[in-house]
């Protein structure tokens, strides 16, 4: 109650002043006036009562100001006072408030930017009842590489042992992606859409709601019902958005389907893996129930393949813990559990473990790494603007040091003046951060722009209340930091001995304090523009890397059958057969072939080749990475991968020929170093058993990087089509033209051949490779922004110091000059007063850049982290800043006349 | 800032304030009077403490003021006691007898 009487009183005393302050006198005279009455009463004159009044009751002015400066109002008042105050400061020096607000607002808006970015990938929740209670359970595998299970994935019978073990969960569910990732839905062109297989229970787990129909029942499972859910777009791609959707069949693989609901339009689960195949092939857009795989004929007896070994650990487990259980409480005992299944499951689970982790941190995967240590670059930077900041205002504010005095002289408190600069510095701070709020939006455009396809989530980044929020705040404290400095600094300073003896006290005692500052800006210039050159220089030294094979001229495309599970060997040789003829007839067009894979972007596990001629089976320890693929055509003077031994393969390698096969230099090293492997013969370790043949080596290609340009090449066999009969989707044309111009003929030839294949978009062998270094292009690109941002900050920050050095000591200047110092004197002296300062900061800036450099070791490649190169180039480019920086207000000081330099003293 | 009184008055000082509009509504200067009157010239207060109580108890909503006449034809804000101020002082005034019944026990046993 009394609060609000309190604060109704102080309104009323803020919005009534002057009846208040009436009331108040009045109220004070009335009192006055009857202490002087009683007196006169006892016999004294008027005056002398009066004074006698004066004595015993104290000065009714003074009362008044106590009065009037206890409540709160009065706090507000005098805000609001400084505020006005602040306004006409920031006023009165546009330029200085200009550049002040830039500065800030570029360090708040890069903040804003990665927030946001951080915001949509990590920490906004994700789309689902209670997500903070949503784990993932992914299995851990202690073997060596070529046996492990590495993508944490499950067998069906571990799943149901930890369903039936695990207390800390309330529920489990699994589903998987893999294995069935074609999908036509025939309507005028086949399109490819990614499916997932799921337990009934996933939905209700995840706690949503389909928009229409129903999600699966367990039923449905036991039946292996025909059924499937639809996403938001495929219904309206499909089904225009129409309610009959329900119902409704819909033809997947040549086969009906019934759709029985459809998902509201922000349900996406589950996202895409970090890896570019799958950005390729695009989201989840449809569920079916987990027993409904075409491609697997399950007995009755074994609904889930629990024997047979391919089958067996493929499904991902999604698991909602307890209310109030944390994730440390359900990783014991999953431990638990898997030790258990380890002793019961000897042969399969001896080394399996399992992880709970997080699902937001799940999905964000491997992208939490470079996030956070972006935000620590923005962080940064944001400190560099603050010190930048601290130093013009302590620049500043030394050329106000008179007006302080003042101030303090005439009984203001030290509070009271820090209040008024702090005010002052806030007012900035909000400012900016409003302008840095605003470009903050098309930072984040850029962010999204450069970043690479894989980061998942990122295309949900927005500029929201929580962002605003954020750099409010961050404005906020900012703005308090970089103006404690200079408020603490000049409330300090004793008045008396400011207004004795003018500025220069003041200006020498600042002077530490700003060098201090701008050694500052210098370290932390130098830790980033050292990072980021290393960075650079790793992304400059990627884009060196010779992929093994000519990425210009080439148009690249995937030519997929509807069902290539049953479709005939002879119809996809048949195909790539006329393709190849009729792509010939194009003219530009200088080769054509077709390919297993092009790259093996995953982890590959490490093989031996079952037999070589000649040779003992190879030790399990020696075993590396090995691919095989097929290819058909002309697949390498497509890609002009030259040939170093032997001959390529010809239309006689057919299926009734001799097998053959042609090897690349890593694998030839391998078996058959300083031999000619032309003409040697090998078998493949063939997981699936058919190949009992001898397959002789024909030809000796060069190494390619196809495991990803950073890494070393691996070692690989390429097999005919023809011989082998798996499908080469992948489409290499090589053209003596342009190779984009080609794009539509191609295409539409393609088309013209069969009408139900499937095409994928056609790119450009470089925009392939590009999207390889997408994620080092974005570090080059952040880091480069940011340190040119730094370089800039501190380019200022010097330049502002000296200017007001240079400022302080005209007269001293003058005196200089009158004694016959020249102007190179003047320049050298300021110089070196600059270079003091730097220096010192380079110095300490040169320890900080190796330890942060030692940190992002990880990152780099084909440089050392303690690269002379670019800690000597960051260092001179920062010297030379200095230098350049301190060098024009010095020059300005020979300027000086010295007449006019000593009048002014 | 102004002078503060002592702690010792500032404690007392809302108390003695209370008691005596406890007596009867009056402006100002009538409480300074009066506490001048019944202290037998003890407590002399200035303007300011005074006030600066009087600003304190009525925002605290222990007593109001309203502006009145005054026996001499002239307008002052007369004060008068709350039910809360009332009560306030029946705790005080009890308290405080507890106090200096506790005080004058230590003395006196010394």
């Amino acid at each position: 109650m009394s609060l609000l009487r309190n604060i109704a009183v102080g309104l009323r005393v803020l919005f009534r002043k002057k009846q208040v302050s009436q009331e108040l006198d009045e109220e004070l005279n009335g009192f006055l006036q009857m202490a002087v009455e009683e007196k006169m009463k006892q016999g004294m004159s008027r005056k002398e009562a009066v004074r006698t009044v004066r004595l015993e009751r104290g000065s009714l002015e003074v009362t008044k100001e106590v009065l009037r400066t206890t409540g709160w109002e009065s706090f507000v008042e005098t805000c609001w006072q400084d505020l006005r105050f602040g306004v006409r400061m920031l006023l009165k020096n546009p330029g200085f408030t200009a550049l002040a607000v830039l500065i800030l607002a570029l360090g708040i808006g890069a903040n804003a930017a990665v927030f946001s970015v951080l915001h949509a990938v990590l920490l906004r929740p994700l789309p689902y009842t209670a997500p903070e209670q949503l784990t993932m359970l992914c299995v851990t595998d202690s073997r060596p590489r070529s046996w492990a299970v590495t993508d944490g994935s499950t067998s069906y019978r571990d799943f149901l042992e930890w369903r039936r073990q695990a207390h800390t969960f309330e529920d489990l569910a699994i589903f998987y992606k893999r294995g069935w990732s074609v999908v036509t839905l025939t309507g005028e062109e086949p399109e490819k859409v990614q499916g997932a297989f799921v337990s009934a229970n996933l939905f209700t787990l995840m706690g949503v709601q389909p928009l229409l129909g129903h999600v699966f029942t367990e039923e449905d499972l036991q039946r292996r019902e025909h059924v499937v859910i639809l996403s938001h777009g495929l219904w309206q791609s499909r089904f225009g958005g129409l309610l009959q959707a329900l119902g409704h069949d819909i033809n997947i693989d040549g086969k009906p389907w019934r759709v029985v609901g459809v998902m509201p339009p922000q349900f996406r689960f589950p996202f895409l893996a970090g890896n570019w195949e799958d950005r390729v092939e695009g989201e989840v857009q449809l569920w079916a129930p987990l027993t409904t795989n075409p491609s697997e004929e399950p007995s009755p007896s074994d609904p889930f393949n629990l024997t047979r070994p391919q089958g067996a650990a493929r499904f991902q487990v999604i698991a909602r813990l307890n209310p109030k259980i944390t994730v440390r409480a359900a990783q014991a005992e999953m431990d638990t559990i898997a030790a258990r299944l380890a002793f019961q499951y000897p042969d399969s689970d001896k080394t399996l473990g399992v992880q709970v982790r997080r699902l937001n941190e799940y999905i964000a995967g491997e992208m939490r790494r470079p996030l956070f240590l972006l935000s620590l670059c923005v962080l940064l930077l944001l400190l560099l603007a603050c010190t930048n900041l601290a130093t013009l205002f302590l620049a500043r504010g030394a050329a106000r040091a008179r007006e302080l005095a003042v101030r303090a002289a005439i009984g203001a408190t030290r509070w009271r003046v820090v209040r008024q600069l702090l005010t002052e510095s806030v007012l900035l701070g909000i400012i900016a951060g409003g302008a840095g709020a605003l470009l903050a939006g098309p930072a984040v455009h850029l962010v999204v722009a450069l970043s690479p396809l894989t980061v998942p989530r990122l295309d949900e980044t927005r500029i929201d209340t929580a962002v605003l929020v954020f750099s409010f705040l961050l404005a906020l404290v900012s703005s308090l930091a970089f103006g404690l400095v200079p408020a603490r600094r000049f409330s300090a300073a004793d008045p008396h001995e400011l207004l004795k003896t003018g500025q220069q006290i003041t200006a020498a005692s600042t002077l530490g304090m700003q060098g201090l500052l701008v050694g500052t800006q210098f370290a932390l210039s130098l830790v980033l523009l050292a990072s980021a050159s290393l960075v650079i220089r790793s992304f400059v030294e990627v884009l060196a890397i010779n992929p093994g094979f000519q990425p210009d001229h080439i148009l690249t495309t995937r030519v997929q059958f509807t069902n290539p599970d049953a479709t005939p060997p002879a119809r996809m040789a048949d195909y790539y057969q006329r393709a190849w003829e009729r792509l010939h007839q194009i003219p530009g067009v200088q080769a054509v072939g077709t390919v297993g894979n092009i790259f093996f972007l995953e982890e590959n596990q490490n093989h031996a080749l079952r037999q070589v001629e000649g040779h003992p089976p190879e030790a399990v320890g020696s075993w590396a990475p090995l691919v095989w693929t097929q290819v058909s055509g002309d697949y390498f003077r497509a890609m002009a991968i030259p040939l170093l031994e032997g001959r390529y393969f010809t239309p006689q390698d057919g299926p009734e020929s001799p097998p053959v096969a042609i090897i690349n230099q890593s694998l030839a090293e391998r078996y058959w170093p300083g031999e000619d492997p032309v003409g040697k013969r090998l078998k493949g370790f063939d997981p699936r058993g058919r190949n009992d043949e001898w397959v002789t080596v024909v030809g000796l290609v060069a190494d390619m990087r196809s495991h990803g340009l950073e890494r070393a090449s691996m070692a690989e066999i390429y097999e005919v089509q023809a011989q082998r009969g798996e499908a080469t989707p992948n489409l290499v044309v090589r053209t003596s033209a342009d190779p984009v111009q080609l794009a539509p003929t191609i295409r539409s030839t393609l088309r013209s051949l069969d009408k139900s294949v499937i095409l994928s978009g056609i790119t450009t062998m470089q925009d392939v490779l590009r999207e390889q270094t997408a994620a080092r292009r974005f570090e080059a690109w952040l880091m480069g922004l940011f340190s040119a941002l730094a370089l800039l900050l501190a380019a200022v920050g010097v330049y502002g110091v000296m200017h007001y050095f240079v400022t302080q000591r005209i007269p001293e200047i003058g005196v200089r000059m009158a004694f016959g110092a020249c102007g190179k004197d003047i320049v050298s002296l300021f110089m070196q007063r600059a270079m003091r300062f730097a220096g010192a900061g380079l110095a300490v800036g040169l320890v900080l850049a190796l330890w942060s450099a030692s940190l992002i070791k990880r990152m780099l490649f084909g440089v050392t982290n303690t690269d002379p190169l670019s800690f000597l180039g960051a260092l001179s480019l920062l010297i030379l800043v200095a230098l350049s920086a301190a060098y024009f207000p010095a020059r300005r000081a020979t300027k000086v006349d010295p007449m006019v330099a000593l009048r002014y003293e | 800032m102004a002078e503060k009184p002592s702690d010792l008055v500032q404690g007392t000082l809302d108390m003695l304030i209370l008691k005596t509009l406890a007596l009867e509504p009056t402006h100002g200067y009538g409480i300074s009077v009066r506490i001048e009157q019944m202290s037998k010239g003890v407590f002399r207060l200035n303007a300011g403490s005074l006030f600066l109580a009087i600003q304190r108890l009525e925002r605290d909503g222990l007593i109001e003021g309203e502006w009145k006449p005054t026996e001499n034809n002239r307008r002052a804000k007369y004060y008068a006691l709350t039910q809360k101020g009332r009560k306030r002082l029946n705790n005080e005034t009890r308290e405080w007898g507890r106090q200096v019944a506790a005080i004058a026990r230590i003395l006196e046993a010394s």
